[in-house]
């Protein structure tokens, strides 16, 4: 006898629709799983086996042939485990078949029969309310992640003797769990910019960054508080909108970091070492699987310590930062991964870290050259600000703190409410995003702002792009500011927060004088 | 001496060099690959002391002399002089009234002296010259102090002379530049070669501001003895040697001991014991050399106390109250943002206005979020 069940595949962050059949028919005993299988699927059977026993049902003794269509598609994981199961127990006449053909099921199965989670439970559930299917039947502590879909019966079940009593009408569909409350495992309530001592003006600048949406690099000696303020970041930028929130729940849970059930609430902020490879930034595998740009989506990528990571690594982020997300290609298939995050890198200004700290340096300027280089290139180029993060005085640590989280947000969120009122209809949310036609159109300098913009050229070598970068950053401050139209002083802020241009301090020309007084 | 007629392809050049001072001057260049090979920098220099006739024979009767020899007795000095004006040059010789006269001083004075302007290389030679070289590797105190000598020795109007070499020679140079100044280049090399090819540029702003010096005809290639040679003729024309930072084996020692034998004054900059950068410079103070801790200390060496003094750079007549208070705060160490922000109250916010000063040009940001003076 056929049985069939709908189940869903784990494709990139989708799910694709997989029908388990399952045929029993007379022969020797043998059970066998065919259809682009992986390993852990192929060990379905020895799940299903002990589970179907260990639940009470009986196991047929007959030729089990289990196929998962389409063929050509490569399935990986555990969640066939439960299709499996009904299927057979389908087939051997052991539930009934009708409701099988409007609902799906999934979930791994343990060897007493209880259903476990399996990843990526949100993207079946939408991949389920997409095929027009009435209801899925998976394990209870996901039933509250796939009820974030509309539209969709959800049963939560905990064992494989619970899921026939659904499907055969003893048992009614457990009443979909209560609409879940955001989920704050991830919002840290304990890192806050109020416990930030000194640091005033990193603080701003990290400001900035958050209003226009800004990639930043800081610099600065060992163990000044770098990472600290990187950590903050994402407490100040606006809160996620609902389909954010729900496309960050889930990547989290295809990567199996969801602990939580329901909405993720805070951005995510993921913190690679430094040793990580280029796949594992931008998402790879055999059967490609997201990485760090991607499961920092909506939030922040922080790279510490920028100059140890691999050149390759650093080159891949190009795509991904360009163009907000990365097509990864293994084999004949293609998935592709979003990756809108922020960039933070941080770095040390040379090789021992204490440059600028007065005679604590032993790097020659050769030494001090060589370790620019080793930042430079297309990844400083999508960096806007260079936010210099000093050792701070003992008259920094003794002052009140510059301001707490809620109150930077306040700001951040002014700001990105006027960017999204000037840049309607544009396709492009923040200030970061300006291409240089949209800075002609948008970024309208003051007469003193323009001078100050020239003196700059002259004095501090500003280059085409780093004027881009400077005016982008300017718009940001202004909109701070509250201002339509950006002043000197908004453009002298960006200029503090410019990058080392190449040969910059080394030959200036002679002094442009034109801004003089404040 | 009479020049010979210019072929009209650069009217101004004029390489008033005898023919046997060029010869002579070819010998060198051909005889470079093989005083190289031959001993270190004592037999180098013997060698380089003695007569053509002398050294042909040094070279010995063999076979390997013998295009050598051959080359010095058919030698074109109307395709030497050619070959000089087409690559810009002008040049001077021993016996010619224009060669500077510092140059005399040496055991072994360069035969012939090539300059991209000679009229330049005559005017600096006409009055004191100060030499401000050190190393290559320099640290960025290093250069920050060579940036400061040069550009302040060249507001004094005091022409700055060093060897275009990375670190704290191109540091000097740039500063001379900066003020407008007058700046020499003694290279190792031909001098239309720019070497190192890194400071092209900065080869191209002296060249047109300065002058670059050689005593090897152009095209010449640079071999490790040219170095300690060139190093002579930079303590020869000025009066005054420094040494910003030098580890114990640098080329910049030999500079110094030059113009040391030559009875020029010899100065250093003080370094802190701990870097090795400056080893050499405290170990010349230490043996009696000038202690030299900024322009008006050289400038006491070369006119006598007082009589000349760095012109002092006045702060913009409307720079603003605040701005001058954030600048005296800044210059007093309170290096920071933040720190400087507390010091000068009133320069509204001071990021904002730390860039304004930093566009003056009267503050630089330096890595890691800190600003200096630029003194």
């Amino acid at each position: 006898m056929l049985a069939r069940v709908a189940a869903f595949a784990i494709d990139g962050l989708d799910s694709r629709p997989v029908t388990v059949e399952v045929d029993i028919r007379a022969g020797l005993p043998a059970f066998a799983v065919v259809g682009l299988a992986d390993k852990a699927v192929r060990e379905a059977r020895e799940r299903v086996r002990a589970a179907v026993l260990n639940s009470g049902f009986e196991f047929p003794q007959r030729r089990i042939t289990s196929n998962l269509a389409p063929a050509y598609l490569h399935k990986v994981g555990p969640g066939f485990d439960l299709a499996i199961a009904v299927g057979l127990l389908a087939a051997s006449g052991q539930v009934p078949v009708e409701m099988l053909e409007r609902w799906a099921v999934f979930g791994e199965l343990s060897l007493g029969g209880e259903l476990r989670a399996a990843r990526g439970t949100l993207s079946v559930a939408e991949g389920a309310r997409r095929l027009g299917i009435e209801g899925l039947v998976l394990p209870r502590e996901r039933a509250a992640e796939a009820a974030l879909v509309e539209g969709l019966r959800v049963a939560g079940v905990t064992t494989l003797r619970e899921v026939t009593e659904v499907l055969s009408g003893e048992r009614p569909a457990p009443a979909p769990p209560p609409a879940p409350a955001a989920d704050d495992a991830e919002g840290e309530p304990d890192v806050d910019l109020g416990d930030v001592r000194g640091h005033e003006e990193p603080i701003d600048a990290l400001v900035v960054a958050a209003a226009g949406g800004h990639h930043l690099l800081m610099e600065g000696p060992p163990g000044t508080g770098k990472t600290m303020l990187a950590r903050r970041l994402p407490g100040i930028l606006p809160p996620l909108d609902r389909t954010d929130a729900i496309e960050v729940t889930r990547i989290r849970s295809v990567a199996g970091l969801h602990a939580g059930s329901a909405l993720a609430a805070g951005r995510p902020f993921r913190a690679p070492h430094h040793s990580i490879s280029a796949s594992g930034l931008v998402g790879g595998g055999a059967v490609p699987a997201p990485g760090e740009a991607t499961l920092a989506h909506h939030g922040v990528l922080f790279l510490d310590e920028l100059s140890e990571f691999a050149r390759p690594a650093l080159e891949a982020l190009r795509q991904p930062l360009e163009d907000g997300h990365v097509i990864v290609v293994r084999g004949q298939h293609a998935s592709l991964f979003p990756t809108r995050f922020m960039l933070v890198a941080a770095t040390n200004p040379c090789a021992c870290g204490f440059l600028g700290e007065a005679g604590r340096c032993r790097c020659s300027e050769p030494d001090i050259a060589r370790h620019r280089r080793r930042l430079s290139g297309p990844l400083l180029d999508r960096i806007d600000l260079l936010i210099g993060v000093p050792r701070p005085s003992a008259d920094d640590l003794a002052a009140a703190p510059a301001t707490t989280t809620a109150r930077a947000r306040e700001r951040v969120l002014a700001a990105r409410e006027r960017q999204s009122r000037r840049l309607a209809g544009t396709g492009v949310g923040c200030n970061a995003r300006l291409t240089p036609a949209l800075v002609r159109r948008h970024v309208a300098l003051s007469a003193a702002a323009d001078a100050a913009l020239r003196d700059a050229h002259e004095r501090a070598h500003l280059s085409p792009r780093g004027r881009q970068r400077v005016l982008r950053v300017a718009r940001t401050v202004a909109d701070l500011a509250g201002a339509d139209r950006v002043g000197a002083e908004h453009v002298l802020r960006a200029l503090s927060l410019r990058q080392h241009e190449p040969g910059e301090g080394t030959d200036a020309p002679a002094a442009a004088t034109t801004v003089a007084a404040g | 001496m009479t020049p010979p007629a210019c072929n009209g392809r650069k009217p101004q050049s004029r390489v008033g060099a005898c023919n046997d001072c060029l010869r002579r001057t070819w010998l060198v260049a051909a005889l470079a690959p093989w005083l190289q090979r031959v001993g270190g920098p004592p037999v180098v220099r013997a060698l380089l002391a003695l007569e053509d006739a002398e050294l042909l024979a040094a070279l010995g009767a063999g076979a390997k002399g013998a295009p050598i020899r051959a080359g010095h007795r058919a030698f074109d000095p109307a395709n030497a002089r050619e070959r000089c004006r087409a690559a810009g040059l002008e040049a001077a010789c021993r016996c010619d009234p224009a060669y500077p006269a510092g140059l005399r001083d040496l055991e072994a004075p360069p035969a012939v002296v090539h300059a991209t302007s000679f009229p330049v290389l005559t005017a600096v030679a006409a009055e004191p010259a100060v030499a401000v070289v050190g190393a290559r590797r320099a640290s960025t105190y290093g250069l920050e102090v060579a940036r400061a000598l040069g550009r302040d020795l060249a507001a004094a109007g005091v022409p700055v002379v060093s060897g275009l070499a990375l670190g704290v020679d191109g540091a000097a140079h740039q500063g001379a530049l900066h003020a407008g100044g007058i700046t020499v280049a003694v290279l190792a090399g031909g001098a239309d070669v720019p070497y190192p090819a890194s400071h092209a540029r900065l080869y191209r702003r002296i060249a047109g501001a300065g002058a670059v010096v050689s005593e090897l005809p152009p095209g010449t290639r640079a071999f490790p003895w040219c170095f300690p040679a060139r190093n002579r003729i930079i303590a020869a024309l000025a009066t005054l040697t420094v040494v910003v930072e030098a580890a114990p084996r640098s080329g910049a020692l030999v500079t110094a001991a030059v113009a040391r034998e030559l009875g020029r004054e010899v100065g250093g900059v003080p370094g802190q014991v701990t870097s090795g950068l400056a080893t050499g410079t405290n170990a010349l103070i230490a043996d009696g050399a000038h202690l030299v801790a900024g322009a008006q200390a050289a400038l006491d060496l070369v006119y006598g106390v007082g009589a000349r003094r760095v012109p002092a750079r006045p702060l913009p007549a409307d720079l603003d109250p605040a701005l001058r208070r954030l600048l005296e705060a800044v210059a007093a160490g309170h290096d920071t943002v933040a720190a400087a922000g507390r010091r000068a109250a009133g320069a509204g916010d001071a990021a904002v206005a730390l860039t304004r000063l930093e566009l003056l040009g009267l503050v630089r940001r330096t890595a890691g979020g800190r600003y200096v003076r630029v003194a």
